[in-house]
């Protein structure tokens, strides 16, 4: 009988913080996170024969800020600092005070996808991320 | 006040449970106006284009649409509470925008009311402005415009300005204005710019103000609409959330179908 495989600690640690991020992400439906300073970004998942593409609307976001990183084989996390701080202010909202540096999302994927061969790029403010499915 | 009071033969909800749709006139609205109708669906298009009427024409609120199908918000402007759905006013010009995400259930009645008020007020002509998805819309420049008419005649009309969409679906409230427009004998324009499906698209609302430029001769300058492209994103994202949720209920995705038969 095949040993069960052990997990390394720091892929605890990972699963352990998505988790956390998830909650929070419920929690705050509305795509602005006061508290971590984020926006949750309008999003996009096709899944084609080949591979899975995702589109995220960026706007504000320079292409030099955006981190995108694959968790195991279905998770997608970006980051993107915006070029400004972003108030609630600036969008006319005068009694909230949030203000906002980045966007964030995590995104389950429907497949397995081969995160090392994941590519991207952004154009007219829209990042566009193609994971090739995992065989 | 005037109050115009419309209840449609159907809605679309419960068996024998008609809603009604209220257009509220606050102040007198002539007749014979060109009506722009700029209501959320694909991209925000006709939600960001009639928004810029309003404010670049400086256009006065004169009235609003209610109705117990649509959300129990109001919308607060200066600490007074308004309708999400109001029609502003200009000369001859009149714009009807949503300020929320219109229920796939209210979307029968709320047509219905539209066309009947602008056939009771002998509306010269029904333009809705909106968008049209397309898959590589980062990778165009400038997104083309096509229009769906409801008389032929309207074609010479159109010139240059956009390309009359032959065949193909249409889905949601635009697709039942244009339907009702046809019914009532009330001459109907739908025009369509290329766009994204779920990301407020300001580039594309540019390009159908363009477009109705050409055809109406109504002027506003798309400069700001294009340079505070991305703020305008930033700021529309949770309306386009909310009726991307509306448009999967409508199966808004048929759009992208090929129909069945010609002609």
């Amino acid at each position: 009988m095949p040993r069960p495989r052990r997990r390394r600690a720091s892929g605890i640690v990972d699963d352990s913080v998505r988790h956390t991020r998830k909650l929070r992400h419920e929690a705050f439906r509305s795509g602005w996170d006061e508290l971590a300073r984020s926006i949750e970004p309008l999003s996009n998942i096709t899944v084609g024969t080949e591979e899975i593409t995702i589109t995220l609307d960026l706007p504000l976001v320079d292409h030099k800020q955006v981190r995108v990183r694959v968790h195991g084989e279905n998770t997608v996390e970006v980051y993107a600092k915006t070029k400004r701080t972003v108030t609630f202010d600036d969008l006319g909202i005068r009694h909230r005070s949030g203000e906002f540096t980045c966007y964030h999302t995590l995104m389950d994927l429907p497949e397995p996808v081969d995160g090392a061969k994941a590519i991207y790029n952004m154009k007219r403010g829209i990042l566009e991320i193609r994971l090739p499915k995992l065989r | 006040m005037q109050q115009v009071f419309f209840e449609p033969a159907w809605t679309g909800v419960k068996d024998g449970d008609l809603e009604s749709v209220t257009v509220v006139e606050r102040k007198e609205i002539p007749q014979g106006f060109t009506l722009v109708n700029g209501l959320p669906d694909v991209g925000l298009v006709g939600v960001l284009a009639a928004s810029h009427l309003v404010s670049s024409l400086k256009m006065e609120e004169v009235g609003s649409i209610e109705s117990e199908s649509l959300p129990p918000l109001v919308v607060l402007h200066g600490g007074v509470p308004r309708s999400p759905i109001r029609i502003f006013l200009k000369e001859s010009l009149a714009t009807i925008v949503s300020e929320t995400a219109v229920p796939s259930e209210a979307v029968y009645s709320l047509a219905d009311a539209i066309v009947k008020w602008a056939g009771s007020k002998k509306a010269k002509l029904v333009i809705s402005v909106g968008g049209m998805a397309v898959q590589n819309r980062q990778n165009i420049e400038k997104p083309k415009v096509f229009a769906a008419l409801t008389h032929e005649s309207l074609i010479e009309m159109l010139g240059h300005s956009a390309e009359v969409l032959q065949e193909g679906y249409m889905v949601g409230p635009y697709a039942l204005i244009l339907k009702k427009c046809l019914d009532s004998k009330v001459s109907g324009v739908t025009l369509l710019a290329q766009s994204f499906y779920n990301y407020p698209d300001p580039e594309a609302a540019a390009a159908v103000l363009e477009s109705l430029e050409k055809i109406t001769g109504i002027k506003s300058d798309v400069s700001e609409l294009l340079q505070k492209g991305e703020e305008i994103r930033l700021k529309a994202k949770d309306i386009m959330r909310r009726t991307q949720e509306e448009m999967s209920k409508m199966s808004k995705s048929q759009e992208y179908e090929v129909p069945p038969l010609y002609g």
